[in-house]
């Protein structure tokens, strides 16, 4: 059994604010995660809930005005935020790697995909420029790619599923550590998805790699990771193994986003009311409170910790003990 | 009466490939679809299938936005592909759509009143102002806005109040089929479960019936009684949503298999390959390179559609043959 993965991300307390002319927006607060080798960690949420910030001050690359306050970010024992710019170049790319959801704008439109990918292998390597493209070509095959076309091709010239390809080819064309990919299968036809999907899995087997999937597709968070957190107004409200999570979410959030998608919710759906909160103007107590059903007073004062309820899982509750005792009444019955 | 029906539509658009070079691209080949929207069983239909399969453009022939370069189209039983604009009244305001960017599809520079003026103003000529007021009130009501929003402009409109703004103009004129081009696509999961079931509601109490063109096959599950799926410009199957577990392309059921699913350990299988070329369709079955379970026959034999049980039609060779 290895079911105890060798940590190599550890997230600790990571906070970014972005300061805009309406005020402090926290869109990280408090993130705390972990990822173990060749496991898949999917930050699944709405729109708007933090994940892509999480996703980039992971690599430092928080966009003005925003500003990671505090926190660590353990990369195999090196803390990120202590690193000076010149060796947080390094790891960009070379350790931690990002996919977009938007392959056209990840590549320049006037120089051809092989060219980025030998760009990135001798940034980082010293290797001979004939070296880095045949590296480039054995990235490219085993993304299922034909090398020697796609190699020469411009981007315009690959379809959308290709170039998503070519780009992850690109991304893990050093062997990073930890691949983050944000939303890199949205939008893609779901045979394209699943292509992608089965990529990215023999990868984390065959390479150690570890990876963090980005993500407001459920379904697609079910079928990759191993486990889930969720993320809503820039917290993490529950976190466990996928499936867990999946057949007995904790939290009101998690159990409400499952009832809104017709892959998880038999009969007619429930979807939550409203729209995910303005991040400037949240109210002082649990985020979720203005939209969930069990809103109580105390829900709209005080902020629900994180908490550890099964082993592994954890939800950010007020009344996590209440819905405890309603599973496992369930189970007996 | 069947509600509408296509005939063999095909269309194609010629492509300049460099300055001296033409080519040709068959978008839609011999489609022949019979939306009978009346029986229970084909109420709201799902047009499933790739990017580049063609279902927008069948869609803009089904919607006469394009006219067909081969084929006729009947609505309620009357030739209309080649009837000029002036004569479609009646079939305009039978049939709406909804575009997947609501955001590019209203004015900003309109109100929403005035967005869903327009309509009223062009199929209702008889309304008195006040009718028409009470209308709008009454639709953003139905689609979960409020009669304030009446001045708002779409850019004061969160992204999912702007889908309903476009869902309420598609509803206002009392449309007989509304086609949703992937309406709900790349949404939120709240947002799109809230829409969906919009969606059945105006379909309840109006009468509206749906073509949800979609790839999102689990939202199409949900809100159709009839599933058609396009592959390389051509229908492959035509069945009913709840037989889909019983579909015979093999096409059909490699989209069931790449839908990503909890239970069980997810063993990814896709299709290897890539959709092929519309300039360049391979020959026999458009399918064959792709297909797991090919014989000979296929890659010389266009297999046609046919009928393989009540309701359910199928373009395969080995379709039946079991």
């Amino acid at each position: 059994m290895d079911n105890v993965h060798k940590q190599v991300l550890e997230v600790k307390n990571l906070s970014a604010n972005f300061y805009t002319s309406r005020g402090l927006i926290r869109a990280a607060d408090n993130i705390n995660f972990n990822v173990g080798q060749s496991e898949c960690l999917a930050i699944i949420g709405e729109s708007g809930a933090g994940k892509s910030v999480t996703a980039l001050s992971l690599l430092r690359l928080v966009p003005h005005p925003g500003r990671i306050e505090e926190g660590e970010i353990n990369l195999e024992g090196r803390d990120l935020l202590q690193l000076n710019p010149k060796e947080m170049r390094r790891v960009r790319g070379e350790d931690l790697a990002l996919v977009f959801q938007d392959s056209l704008s990840t590549f320049n439109p006037v120089r051809t995909i092989g060219s980025h990918i030998c760009e990135t292998i001798t940034a980082h390597r010293k290797l001979s420029s004939a070296e880095a493209r045949d590296m480039a070509r054995c990235k490219l095959a085993e993304m299922g790619l034909p090398a020697e076309r796609s190699f020469r091709s411009f981007p315009f010239q690959l379809s959308g599923g290709m170039r998503q390809r070519a780009a992850l080819a690109m991304a893990m064309s050093l062997h990073p550590r930890v691949l983050i990919a944000d939303e890199a299968t949205t939008s893609l036809d779901v045979t394209l998805q699943a292509q992608i999907l089965h990529y990215l899995k023999k990868h984390l087997q065959e390479c150690c790699m570890s990876l963090l999937f980005i993500t407001h597709d459920l379904a697609a968070a079910a079928a990759v990771a191993d486990r889930v957190a969720v993320m809503y107004a820039g917290r993490i409200v529950e976190s466990g193994p996928v499936r867990e999570v999946f057949r007995q979410p904790l939290h009101p959030y998690t159990s409400a986003l499952l009832r809104s998608h017709p892959s998880f919710c038999p009969g007619r759906l429930e979807p939550i009311n409203g729209s995910p909160p303005d991040l400037a103007d949240l109210s002082p107590g649990c985020a979720f409170s203005p939209r969930c059903l069990k809103g109580r007073e105390i829900c709209r004062n005080k902020v629900p910790s994180l908490q550890e309820l099964w082993p592994e899982q954890q939800a950010a509750c007020h009344f996590h003990q209440a819905r405890k005792n309603d599973l496992r009444e369930a189970a007996v019955t | 009466m069947t509600f509408l029906r296509g005939e063999r539509l095909a269309k194609s658009y010629i492509i300049s490939r460099g300055w001296w070079q033409k080519e040709e691209i068959q978008a839609v080949h011999d489609v022949s679809l019979d939306l009978d929207l009346d029986i229970e069983a084909g109420k709201n239909v799902g047009l499933v299938g790739e990017s580049g399969s063609g279902k927008s453009t069948l869609v803009r022939l089904l919607s006469r936005l394009e006219r067909p370069s081969r084929g006729c189209l009947h609505y309620r039983g009357k030739e209309i592909s080649t009837l000029p604009e002036k004569q479609l009244t009646s079939f305009r305001r039978q049939v709406q759509i909804i575009f997947q960017d609501a955001a590019a599809s209203l004015n900003p520079r309109h109100p929403a009143e005035k967005i869903l003026a327009e309509p009223l103003r062009n199929y209702f000529p008889a309304f008195s102002r006040k009718e028409r007021r009470d209308k709008i009130d009454q639709v953003l009501q139905q689609v979960g806005l409020s009669p304030e929003d009446r001045k708002r402009y779409p850019h004061e409109f969160s992204g999912g109040q702007q889908r309903r703004l476009a869902i309420a103009r598609a509803v206002i004129v009392n449309p007989f089929l509304v086609i949703c081009d992937e309406a709900t696509s790349g949404l939120d999961v709240s947002l799109q479960g809230q829409l969906l079931n919009l969606f059945l509601d105006l379909g309840e109490k109006f009468g509206v019936h749906y073509l949800l063109v979609s790839h999102d096959l689990p939202a199409v599950r949900y809100l159709c009684q009839r599933v058609v799926v396009m592959y390389a410009g051509r229908i492959v199957e035509d069945l009913p949503a709840n037989r889909l577990d019983a579909s015979l392309h093999p096409y059909t059921r490699a989209l069931l298999k790449s839908e990503p699913r909890l239970e069980g350990s997810f063993s990814p299988q896709f299709l290897p390959g890539e959709p092929p070329d519309s300039s360049a369709y391979p020959a026999g079955c458009p399918f064959h390179p792709r297909c797991p379970e090919r014989i000979e026959i296929c890659a010389r034999e266009q297999p046609f559609l046919k009928e393989i049980s009540a309701r359910h039609r199928a373009a395969c060779h080995l379709a039946g043959k079991q």
